[in-house]
């Protein structure tokens, strides 16, 4: 579904993506970790076109998405949810999640997916009111989520979901994705420091580091012994 | 391995090695003398008038330059300064008779008073806040010197009808001794360049640019913004009190109207002449003045043999602000930037020739980037 | 009603009127600053093209009410060129923005000179009957101005809460990124809200023509004043622009109906100074990435 190849892009002077190729299935999810700095960002943020590559091509259902615009991009059904949840503070909840569908223009459609993501997420229904930045972490990250649920997309880059979270939140937060996976059939690709959470969660896992991928593998073949060494040192084989 | 960054071309003028004089330092010395001569160089003496405002237009730019350029702090009370400056020389000349060598200083001093006392509350913000906040100040200015008629005379502004005092044999009158008058300008305009020469290369001057650079880092090496900001604005304000005191000699006016240093015209001018030199660099202000005030004489008579005909004011007015727009967009380090991109690209080449050639760069020239 | 009173509910008409017309130049700051982050001086310059498009069009035989739509739409579609042609290029660098607003201030104003001269244009009076109540004399032309901009913030209020592209609008304003997450497309609605800010300022522009005898430089003094507002109601604020607009009028009409007229500025920007002094962020300050980054 998602085929990345040789992708090098810049953050500034620096070079951030060092020749990155990566795979996404269909109904795959997928895990990117790595430490800090390692351009596990920008990898997503070059997906989703918030950053131009510098070389390198993505292939998303074989349309080459490098040099159309972030908007664009939503439509084909890649959305991204950004690090620190990025939610709309000065908007309800409920407007909020209409962003989320702002590429939809059915009325009926975006009720059907609103009343789909209130059942989901049943905690943003009884706070549609509210003020996106009145709400906890743990909600705001479900607002953030369910936000990108509203287009419904087919790939979902998921960067740091459980950070800052309680680890009761990030327990559900884990169980909400599967759900992603298993009853909506999306794929996903997650972007994690914690490697525990990751690893239970997706079937495939690539580790960055300064900017390259020194690990993929499927994840009940990898052993965290080998991720550690990764992270690292950078063992180059998978 | 000796590695030549691209900042290297940033503090070119000073870490080059003085093998290369004839590259750098000679062509300078020669473009900074080259005012010395324009008395016998300009062939009227409307054309030496120009140069006279374009001194002055300099000692004001150096000025905003401390203030806008090092400390990167934008005021907009800046020409309204050098209208303080031009109004205290007035009412210390007409009531009190005082001469030139007092009426310098203490115009200056009375701009840089005014300068820290603008300071001190609009200090308190930052960014747009603190711009428009000078602007407001500004504008406050320019209705007391509109209203308070006792003082200022109102709209009709203050007249001075003598030149500055001679020295010696000496005279300064600027019908039979337009030369002399403008090389007391040049000096000063010189001694500007001096000025803000010295401020960079000073600690101070240092800490102005980390201020602009990064101020909460700034803040977090235990330097006092605050009273750094107040410092460069006063300073800036003393060099627009200065110009004043030209402006006042060379008009034998000071009023508040829409073409006089309490106008908007005039604010956004001096900003266009620092961008448009280089707001990062020395020379950048005095490049920028000069453009200013002569660009319209060479424009004139290029243009005047394309159909668009005679160039009215108008006309060159947005000529002037159509380079400003595309300055921005391409060049936005200013003429001065550019320039120095080259040459640092030139330098690099040299180095690396002569590294190719004698195989051993001189030491520490440009080791470490 | 005594003396008193009705000169003092005439000094409030007067602040309404005035108000009305700051209120539109200071949304049209407003909303470009919080989209972009670039304070736009050249909007005075818009205005005055505003007024003297409203005058060339009501000359040349259309109908002021006509006129006035028409001028706005073609500022507008003006407005937008320049953010293709200059401001979109600024955008990583809102300092530059406005300095490129500065420069165009050069070059629009000089425009307008070079097309209708630097002559007075004499206002345009569609409606000439002048209401008497109560010792307070109130002409229709000033009700009319009053209207129009109550009518257009109202407008502008129910598109940014109630419609898509509006609240596309205030998803840029607070997170372009996310907003193009969300599948905004960013570009075009920044290129909208400029459009928007022009139609605006010529708007106001249009609607002074009435009021005033119009010159080449209007637009410096209603730019200044409108910034003031924005600045005061917190930039990238629109509930804030309307009340500093109200509270600006208020100063200013009060002050110098009370006090010396000729010191109206100072009062103005006396009031603009202490208010950023207390709150440098303005009376109620906006909440957005760029808001907090830039000031």
């Amino acid at each position: 579904m998602l085929k990345i190849r040789q992708l090098s892009s810049f953050y500034g002077p620096i070079q951030a993506l060092r020749e990155v190729s990566l795979d996404v299935d269909s109904g795959e999810a997928v895990a990117v970790l790595g430490p800090n700095g390692a351009g596990k960002s920008t990898l997503l943020r070059t997906i989703s076109g918030l950053v131009k590559p510098r070389s390198g091509s993505i292939l998303y259902r074989e349309h080459e998405i490098v040099g159309r615009s972030t908007h664009a991009i939503v439509k084909l059904g890649i959305v991204h949810v950004p690090e620190g949840r990025r939610i709309f503070t000065q908007m309800t909840v409920l407007e909020n999640l209409m962003m989320g569908a702002f590429t939809r223009d059915n009325k009926k459609d975006i009720e059907e997916h609103l009343e789909f993501v209130y059942e989901f997420f049943p905690d943003l229904a009884e706070k549609r009111r509210q003020l996106g930045g009145e709400l906890s972490g743990g909600q705001q990250q479900m607002l953030a989520i369910g936000r990108a649920l509203m287009s419904e997309p087919s790939l979902l880059l998921l960067d740091e979901p459980s950070l800052g979270l309680s680890p009761i939140m990030v327990e559900q937060l884990g169980k909400t994705i599967t759900a992603i996976r298993q009853d909506l059939g999306m794929s996903i690709m997650l972007v994690e420091q914690n490697a525990g959470l990751a690893l239970e969660l997706t079937g495939h896992v690539y580790v960055m580091q300064a900017g390259r991928v020194v690990l993929s593998g499927a994840t009940d073949e990898v052993s965290i012994e080998e991720i550690r060494q990764a992270y690292l040192g950078g063992v180059s084989n998978s | 391995m000796v590695a030549v960054s691209r900042s290297f071309a940033g503090t070119l003028l000073r870490q080059y090695p003085p093998a290369d004089i004839l590259t750098i330092r000679l062509p300078l010395a020669i473009l900074l003398a080259l005012p010395l001569l324009a008395p016998m160089l300009l062939p009227s003496t409307r054309l030496l008038s120009l140069a006279i405002t374009a001194a002055i237009f300099l000692i004001v730019a150096n000025g905003l330059h401390i203030v806008f350029g090092y400390t990167g702090q934008l005021s907009l009370a800046h020409t309204t300064l050098w209208g303080v400056g031009a109004y205290t020389a007035a009412l210390l000349a007409i009531h009190y008779g005082w001469p030139t060598a007092a009426l310098i200083p203490a115009a200056g001093i009375s701009a840089a008073i005014a300068a820290v006392a603008i300071g001190i509350p609009a200090f308190r913000t930052a960014g747009f806040s603190f711009a428009i906040i000078t602007f407001a100040f500004a504008e406050i200015l320019r209705t007391v010197a509109i209203n308070w008629r006792d003082l200022t005379n109102g709209g009709a502004g203050l007249m001075l009808r003598t030149p500055p005092t001679s020295i010696g044999p000496i005279e300064f009158e600027t019908i039979r001794h337009l030369d002399n008058f403008y090389y007391l300008t040049l000096a000063f305009a010189y001694l500007s360049l001096a000025g803000v020469f010295l401020i960079r290369q000073s600690r101070l001057g240092r800490t102005f640019i980390a201020i602009r650079e990064n101020e909460s880092l700034a803040r977090s090496l235990g330097i006092n913004v605050y009273l750094h900001k107040l410092i460069a604005f006063g300073l800036s304000g003393f060099f627009a009190g200065v110009a004043g005191v030209f402006l006042l000699y060379n008009n034998q006016k000071i009023e508040p109207g829409p073409l006089s240093p309490f106008s908007a015209f005039f604010t956004i001018q001096f900003l266009l002449m620092i961008l448009i030199g280089g707001r990062f660099s020395m020379l950048g202000p005095t490049i920028g003045a000069v453009i200013a005030v002569f660009a319209p004489e060479v424009i004139r008579p290029l243009i005047g043999l394309t159909p668009l005909g005679d160039l009215s004011t108008a006309r060159i007015q947005i000529i002037f602000g159509s380079t400003l727009v595309l300055t921005v967009l391409f060049a936005p380090n200013g003429v001065a930037g550019q320039a120095k991109e080259r040459y640092g690209a030139l330098a690099a080449a040299l180095q690396k020739f002569r590294e190719r050639q004698g195989g051993a760069a001189p030491p520490g020239a440009a080791a470490g980037g | 009603m005594s003396q008193e009173l009705s000169v003092f509910m005439q000094q409030l008409f007067n602040a309404l009127t005035i108000s009305g017309v700051y209120a539109l130049v200071a949304l049209g700051i407003t909303v470009i600053f919080g989209l972009t982050g670039i304070v736009k001086f050249s909007i005075g310059e818009l205005l005055t093209l505003g007024a003297f498009l409203t005058f060339a069009f009501w000359e040349g035989g259309t109908t002021f009410f006509l006129a006035v739509p028409l001028a706005a739409i073609a500022v507008g579609g003006f407005s937008l060129l320049l953010e293709r042609g200059a401001f979109r290029f600024t955008l990583d660098q809102p300092i530059n923005g406005f300095i490129v607003s500065l420069g165009l201030i050069l070059v629009l104003q000089n425009l307008i000179i070079e097309i209708w001269g630097v002559g007075f244009k004499a206002p345009i009076r569609p409606f000439t009957q002048v209401w008497e109540v109560g010792g307070v004399s109130m002409p229709v032309q000033r009700w009319f101005v009053v209207w129009v901009a109550v009518v257009i913030i109202g407008l502008l209020f129910m598109v940014l809460r109630y419609t898509k592209y509006g609240r596309a609008m205030r998803a840029c304003a607070e997170d372009r990124d996310a907003a193009a997450l969300m599948g905004i497309p960013v570009a075009l609605v920044i290129a909208g809200t400029f459009a928007l800010g022009g139609a605006l300022a010529a708007t106001a522009g249009g609607l002074l023509a009435s009021l005033f005898a119009i010159q080449p430089f209007l637009g410096s003094q209603y730019l200044l004043k409108g910034f003031a507002v924005a600045l005061v109601g917190g930039l990238g604020n629109v509930e804030g622009a309307v009340i500093a607009a109200v509270l600006v009028g208020l100063t200013e009409t009060m002050g110098s109906g009370y006090l010396a007229t000729e010191w109206r500025d100072a009062y103005t920007f006396g009031l603009l100074i202490a208010i950023l002094l207390v709150r440098p962020r303005g009376l109620f300050p906006a909440r957005g990435r760029l808001q907090e980054t830039l000031q």
